[in-house]
């Protein structure tokens, strides 16, 4: 039988593992992933406002998959050697251990078939200030994570206790021209005006919206229903949350974040709380053919995302349709690898793309989300 | 003129093309029935839009 290979535990990664594993029969399916827990990501946006804790968005995946009869690898892959090596054409990945009794360690894993869940690189690096290589900076607090998110509830926490004597002031949004995920923020953004409300702190508050879309509503869709627009507005204002848009946030220094807008204007917003979301790249793994040669980009887009049966000649926005979307989820080259969640390539924003005079890309990127992330998962299997 | 519930919206600014809902309609959106029944509705948006794309 096939060896299935899935690379991450996550919302695609783990479904398409246990939908394999019921309807494939599997005996030879592994799962590497370098966390030990599985997160429900869409609902960190309760535990970053105290309504939910870590604990009840995680689950131990060990013991899940010794049930499932699944091998879990708790480890990172490295790269991918889709032709083999010399003396063998078995196409393998490279992994390195994360769990405590084998950290550090490297084993050479082959597949027959590979499955790419690796969702998002977090790239706070990409806005100076945001964070960097080792994650989320100093002056902000992020929702992408369940650990995050409990910090980003400690700091809120603080802050509306400073607003019961002086006001203070709540930016949220996007940290980047080319972000996605706004709609997680916009969910974060009204959470916190409940809670402020909740507290008794709401009317010492100036809480903003700063994002990357040319109107609000757009969510990395243009829109959706034409309504959109006239309906995000519509809460925000009837919230009084006031908003700043078309934004690429070009850097954050501690209570201030830098800007620049569509119309290449320059600004900055002060704050005493930031959550403002990272742009998204892919995880950073690397490809080899059988010689050891990098063939990395035959793999991955630029942005390190896999490369699928997607349309990526669909060239200018006039020209794009919802048939450029992949079908199957299928590296072009390599039939065997296919990409699930965030760790696959879209053809093209869904948005459309703008730029400052300045020449600064200020687009929302495709809308990443839980939902579709598991049917996907669940659909490359079937 | 600005309702009460909203306060003073600077002319010009982003927020003064807004729709502003009015009473009736903020109510709407905090009604346990009203968003129950939206609730019921959308899914069964998502579930007509979901099954057209099973092929």
């Amino acid at each position: 039988m096939a060896r299935v290979v899935i690379m991450g535990g996550g919302v695609s990664g783990h479904t398409a593992a246990t939908f394999a594993k019921k309807w494939l029969g599997n005996k030879h399916e592994v799962v590497v992933t370098p966390n030990s827990l599985w997160n429900w990501i869409p609902s960190n946006i309760w535990v970053d406002v105290g309504e939910m804790t870590k604990e009840d968005v995680t689950f131990a995946l060990a013991p899940v998959y010794k049930k499932a009869g699944i091998d879990f690898r708790q480890a990172k892959a490295l790269g991918i050697h889709p032709e083999g090596k010399e003396g063998s054409d078995k196409p393998y990945i490279v992994i390195e251990y994360t769990s405590k009794e084998k950290e550090g360690q490297k084993e050479e894993l082959t597949y027959d078939y590979l499955i790419n869940a690796t969702g998002p690189k977090l790239n706070f690096a990409a806005t100076p200030g945001l964070g960097d290589a080792n994650g989320l900076g100093e002056h902000t607090v992020s929702v992408c994570t369940a650990d995050h998110a409990v910090h980003a509830n400690h700091e809120l926490q603080k802050v509306f206790q400073k607003a019961k004597t002086t006001r203070q002031k709540i930016l949220v949004g996007t940290g980047h021209g080319m972000c996605t995920c706004q709609g997680a923020a916009f969910e974060y953004i009204f959470n916190i005006e409940h809670e402020a409300k909740e507290a008794g702190v709401r009317d010492n508050l100036d809480i903003k919206w700063i994002s990357n879309e040319s109107f609000l509503g757009d969510f990395g869709m243009g829109g959706f229903a034409t309504s959109s627009k006239v309906f995000a507005e519509s809460l925000y204002i009837e919230r009084k949350l006031d908003w700043v848009i078309g934004a690429h946030v070009n850097k954050v220094e501690a209570g201030k974040a830098h800007y620049e807008l569509l119309d290449g204007t320059m600004g900055v917003e002060e704050f005493d709380f930031a959550m403002l979301l990272p742009p998204f790249a892919g995880v950073g793994l690397k490809a080899y053919d059988k010689a050891g040669a990098d063939i990395t980009d035959t793999l991955f887009a630029p942005n390190g995302f896999l490369k699928v049966d997607a349309n990526y000649a669909a060239g200018a926005y006039e020209n794009w349709k919802a048939s450029d979307c992949p079908h199957t989820l299928q590296n072009p080259t390599y039939h065997n690898i296919f990409a699930v969640g965030i760790a696959f390539a879209p053809p093209h924003p869904i948005s459309k793309p703008m730029s400052s005079p300045n020449g600064t890309p200020i687009t929302p990127t495709p809308p990443r989300t839980g939902m579709p992330s598991a049917i996907k998962g669940e659909a490359l299997v079937r | 003129m600005a309702e009460k519930h909203i306060g003073h919206i600077e002319p010009y600014s982003a927020q003064a093309g807004t729709m502003i809902p009015l009473g009736f309609q903020k109510f709407l959106r905090t009604c346990i029935i009203w968003q129950f029944i939206r609730f019921i509705a959308i899914n069964i948006r998502m579930t007509i839009l979901i099954l057209k794309s099973h092929h």
